[in-house]
């Protein structure tokens, strides 16, 4: 069986063109008394022949569709990036003025306004978060924008914090959170398979517009509005300053990444 | 223009040098999407998304390939996970169906990946579709590049990171292996003329 495996060597050579002349005929003198190479070299010849009139129409706009693609995923960054550096220079304030003060929120950072301290903080083992919800409390006074920057960057921050139970310590459930029960409603609202790297209760100041660039809310859970939308989508819109006062809340579901979703809940 | 300032330019992310690389490559990568997903407003998105993902990783590029080849590698990879990923979704609206106890055969959307895609055209594509659809990854890679893209073997080495004989051995069985599945359909090799065979009546 050399012979053959030989021949069988050569066949790509063949049809590729690269046998000379002598490679050629005795290759041909095999497979005449070779039914096996044979029938192999008939079907390769076969095959290149049917793969040729596959069907290979290049699009005209080909190119134009794929650098608007690129341009459109190039601003995207740009305002990702420009969303990161505010929040980035908002955490950079809240740790200098509470360096040291040791507790860590995890579930809600926010910029609830009518909230003390103590409610809102939750005790927590993450590591890295650079965020202390009393500096939010700080900054939330100052604008609207400051709930946005303050969170705005906490998603980044999400690989090291693990989900703490929410506890709010005065009991008290104000309208400007979300409760244990909210959150079940609306996550079992949608499908059970389905995974949100967080929800997200915020404002808009124009529902219009951001009906305009969502659509319709997916669902009415308990009076709130609920939009799922992707990663990229929330943070442009964050950047835009059409969502504010956002309070994030994790799920177990995916991790922030790009491709992620993220339940945005309206207060009104 | 000298391939050194050219890579450096790309490196540092220059958008008149990359609009280059993609004048030199989107011809194929869309034809090896267009082979991949087996339609054409899929083959788009996913070269779409190829080309993205270049343009984003361009400071990581190092120019230790040329960067045809380093966007090639990125298409094989982003072509393998797209389909693994439409597969994927495939499978659980399958089970859906499953559990929900409806009889529903698997019906095959315009836009599946399953190796039934479907297309108006002549039996043997759909048959050839199908067969390279179904191929293991590793054949179907060598085959796509070398058939389809008609890339030299030199530069599917690089791209895949594999030596000749691996390159050469797996599109062998890969032909081979087609070859029998559209043998087994039946319908080939109908365009073979038959005045090429010799002797020994054989019986397709």
């Amino acid at each position: 069986m050399g012979e053959c495996e030989r021949i069988q060597d050569r066949m790509l050579d063949y049809f590729d063109g690269k046998l000379d002349a002598d490679q050629v005929r005795a290759m041909k003198r095999h497979l005449e008394s070779c039914e096996a190479c044979r029938t192999l070299f008939e079907d390769m010849e076969a095959l290149l022949q049917a793969e040729k009139t596959l069907p290979n129409e290049i699009p005209a706009d080909l190119h134009e569709q794929i650098m608007g693609a690129v341009r459109w995923d190039a601003r995207l960054a740009r305002l990702r990036a420009r969303a990161r550096r505010r929040a980035w220079v908002a955490a950079a304030c809240a740790c200098l003025i509470l360096f040291g003060a040791g507790t860590v929120s995890v579930l809600r950072l926010g910029a609830a306004k009518s909230q003390d301290n103590a409610s809102e903080m939750i005790t927590s083992d993450s590591a890295a978060s650079e965020f202390n919800q009393s500096a939010t409390q700080d900054t939330e006074s100052d604008s609207p924008d400051s709930g946005e920057e303050s969170n705005g960057a906490t998603p980044q921050e999400d690989g090291d914090m693990e989900s703490a139970t929410q506890d709010d310590a005065d009991g008290t459930k104000s309208e400007m959170e979300l409760s244990e029960q909210d959150l079940d409603a609306i996550v079992t609202a949608f499908e059970a398979d389905t995974e949100y790297a967080c929800i997200v209760l915020c404002d808009t100041p124009d529902l219009g517009d951001l009906k305009a660039v969502c659509g319709e809310p997916a669902v009415q859970v308990e009076g709130f509005s609920v939009f799922v939308l992707e990663a990229d989508i929330f943070e442009t819109l964050l950047a835009q300053e059409m969502l504010l006062d956002i309070q994030y809340y994790e799920t177990d579901g995916q991790s922030y990444e790009e491709g992620a979703q993220v339940l945005v809940v309206l207060r009104s | 223009m000298k391939t050194e300032t050219f890579v450096e330019k790309l490196c540092a992310g220059d958008e008149k040098a990359f609009e280059k690389l993609v004048k030199s490559c989107e011809k194929r990568v869309y034809l090896l999407a267009l082979r991949y997903t087996g339609n054409a407003s899929d083959a788009m998105d996913l070269s779409q998304e190829v080309f993205i993902k270049a343009y984003r990783g361009l400071r990581h590029f190092k120019g230790e390939s040329t960067p045809e080849t380093w966007v090639y590698r990125i298409a094989v990879n982003t072509a393998v996970d797209f389909v693994r990923r439409a597969a994927r979704i495939n499978e659980t609206s399958l089970n859906v169906c499953d559990d929900s106890g409806e009889e529903k055969q698997m019906d095959i959307p315009d836009h599946s990946y399953s190796p039934e895609a479907a297309a108006e055209r002549m039996e043997l594509n759909e048959a050839l579709s199908r067969a390279i659809a179904a191929l293991p990854e590793e054949y179907r890679q060598v085959l796509i590049l070398r058939d389809i893209n008609n890339l030299p073997y030199a530069r599917i080495e690089e791209i895949l990171r594999l030596n000749e004989g691996t390159v050469k051995s797996r599109l062998f069985r890969a032909r081979v292996k087609l070859a029998d599945a559209l043998r087994a359909g039946g319908n080939f090799p109908a365009c073979t003329s038959s005045n090429k065979r010799k002797g020994g009546g054989r019986n397709g």
